[in-house]
């Protein structure tokens, strides 16, 4: 027994070696849990980014292939721009086919059908306008500008995403 | 044991500078890493939202354009543009436009005839890098008035000083090569580039009266009444410096008329002599040292020659039997094996063919033969010309069959053989003056014309085009 008591007594952790060990696996953990929490942001923030981008996308294609294969823009007027965009198509069932800004939301209807939301809960419509530039001799050619942004309530920074799509598209009836 | 190592432990206590070393590189590799993945990962999101709406600004340009188009085809002029809206239309402006952090730049090319090639490029930088988006596409002239042979029309004239008549030509690029019924000065190449302004580039003398031409990569072959040298080469590489590059003598006196190239050989045809041969073939494998491979005589003058994988076509001055089948498979021994004759009594001046047909130019008729069986072939339809016909020739898939004639009042003919059974005479062209008889066409497909040889003083060299 007493051959083991001395080296024991002689071989313990002293309070500083301890205090260091400490402050090193903390620094670690902290080191960690930050680089845990930025990955989990930028999972959001590219959550955010597609879902503004995936709709955007979506709903810029829906409305220039509606207009390349409308006969007609009846709203807005030549020269003219607005949130509302009315074009003859040439199925009489889903004529005239309308764009509207509805709050936040993007809105389709055809014919007299009721709304369609183009747009989730989860964007928000920012700025939607369309400029009909039709030329002289009737061909239409309408551009079409759409603003959307993650819904953000909190305020936070991976919930901050806005992206402006603007395309053109030509009628070629 | 544990005693033991304690006790080394002890006495090794702390870490050595290496190990130091050690640990905080390996550390700061993991953390490089790491720190690179999450700043890489958000610059690519940045991007893919970045090009989304960099993608539909270029498909933008695009309908831009063809709005453009749509107003006016030849606003759309070669060049960089960038788009502008000019009392609320797309108008072109400057060499680029810029739209947030995009730079766009729509540039115009041609592409083909009533066609031009839009490319709409946007471009922005994301920290060091610029990131391009391109779409493409091509806007075509659609409301242009499609040009058609039933309106052709004379485009063009060259003069060659002197009296002669031009009687054949052959034509090649830019080129159309026209021999002339004289000795000298009989050799003519007309640049006919511009179709409106046909220009005589060179003139020079080959010896004999040259009766006609074929045109086969640096050369051209000329035939002629020469008895003592019927095929001169001319080196055309150079057009505009054309000279004799070698004469070859047939055996016998009769002169040559007729010529055509096939691969390695050329294939003439001779007026009629009790002691030569009419149908000739010679390798021309080097032009520069023709040699016979084979011949065979006929009993009456042969005036042209078309050629058809095994076999050649040959218009014959023989009432009874104007086209003379031959077999040419063995280049050493020419075979007749069926001479062909028509309805009424005529003589052949000219022959061509294009894929089951051959076309048989006899005094005032076109003959549309198919050919699907050689050695029988059979009369499909004949179309009459204004005149005697002295030469045709074909624009092959285009199916527009060309007759140059002896009229006075309808020099220049097309036949439409777009169907073979209902062929007709789609245009008939009266050339100026009554002395213009057209001995010669040869078909151009670098410009869509046709090249043709007249008996004119003032016009011996005409080209025709469609309208």
């Amino acid at each position: 027994m007493n051959s083991c008591k001395k080296p024991l007594a002689q071989n313990g952790f002293t309070l500083i070696e301890l205090l260091l060990y400490t402050v090193i696996i903390g620094s670690l953990l902290l080191g960690v849990v930050s680089f845990y929490g930025l990955a989990a942001a930028a999972r959001v923030k590219n959550q955010s980014v597609n879902e503004v981008n995936l709709q955007g996308a979506a709903a810029i294609d829906i409305i220039s292939q509606t207009l390349r294969s409308a006969t007609a823009v009846t709203t807005p007027a030549t020269a003219a721009s607005g949130s509302t965009l009315t074009m003859t198509v040439p199925t009489a069932s889903l004529s005239p086919t309308t764009f509207t800004l509805n709050g936040t939301t993007l809105q389709v209807s055809e014919s007299t059908g009721a709304a369609v939301a183009l747009t989730n809960d989860k964007v928000r419509v920012v700025a939607f306008s369309a400029k009909n530039l039709t030329r002289s001799g009737g061909h239409a050619n309408v551009q079409v500008s759409l603003t959307l942004a993650r819904v953000n309530a909190g305020n936070r920074e991976e919930f901050n995403y806005q992206q402006t799509f603007t395309t053109s598209a030509e009628l070629q009836w | 044991m544990l005693k033991a190592w304690l006790h080394i432990k002890s006495k090794t206590r702390g870490f050595s500078s290496v190990e130091v070393l050690l640990a905080s590189t390996l550390f700061g590799f993991f953390a490089t890493a790491l720190i690179g993945a999450v700043i890489y990962g958000r610059a690519a999101t940045q991007d893919s939202g970045d090009r989304t709406a960099a993608i539909m600004l270029a498909d933008e340009g695009v309908q831009a354009a063809r709005n453009i188009r749509n107003g006016a085809y030849g606003s759309l002029v070669n060049g960089t543009y960038g788009l502008t809206q000019t009392g609320n239309l797309w108008a072109f402006s400057g060499n680029s436009d810029t739209i947030g952090i995009y730079n766009r730049q729509i540039t115009i090319a041609d592409k083909a005839s009533n066609q031009k090639q839009v490319t709409s490029t946007v471009n922005w930088s994301q920290g060091d890098d610029t990131k391009t988006v391109s779409v493409v596409s091509v806007l075509s002239n659609w409301i242009a008035t499609i040009k058609s042979w039933a309106n052709g029309i004379l485009a063009g004239s060259g003069a060659v000083s002197g009296t002669a008549n031009a009687v054949k030509v052959a034509t090649s690029g830019n080129y159309a090569f026209t021999v002339l019924s004289a000795t000298t000065s009989n050799f003519v190449v007309t640049d006919m580039s511009n179709p409106a302004a046909p220009s005589i580039v060179r003139t020079i003398s080959v010896t004999g009266t040259p009766s006609n031409i074929a045109v086969a990569g640096n050369y051209a072959y000329v035939t002629t009444n020469n008895g003592s040298g019927e095929v001169v080469v001319v080196n055309i590489a150079t057009p505009a410096s054309a000279a004799v590059a070698a004469t070859y003598n047939a055996a016998g006196t009769a002169g040559a008329l007729g010529i055509t190239i096939s691969g390695n050989y050329a294939y003439i045809t001779r007026a009629f002599s009790l002691t030569d041969n009419e149908f000739l073939v010679l390798n021309v494998t080097n032009p520069l040292s023709i040699t016979q491979s084979g011949a065979m005589s006929s009993l009456a003058s042969m005036n042209e020659v078309y050629v058809a994988g095994n076999y050649a076509y040959v218009a014959v001055s023989s009432l009874t039997a104007p086209m003379a089948i031959i077999n040419i498979s063995t280049p050493a021994s020419p075979t007749l094996i069926s001479s062909f004759g028509l309805s009424v009594l005529a003589n052949a001046l000219s022959v061509g063919g294009y894929g089951k047909y051959v076309y048989l130019a006899a005094s005032y008729t076109l003959y549309i033969l198919d050919i699907t069986n050689p050695a029988t072939p059979t009369l499909v339809k004949q179309v009459i010309g204004a005149s005697t016909i002295n030469d045709i020739d074909e624009d092959g898939d285009k199916s527009n069959v060309f007759l140059g004639t002896a009229s006075t009042a309808g020099e220049f003919q097309v036949v439409d053989v777009s169907s073979p059974t209902t062929a007709y005479a789609v245009r008939t062209i009266d050339v100026p003056g009554t002395a213009s008889a057209i001995g010669g066409v040869a078909y151009n497909a670098a410009f869509d014309a046709v090249a043709a040889a007249s008996a004119s003083d003032t016009q011996e060299i005409m080209v025709f085009t469609r309208n």
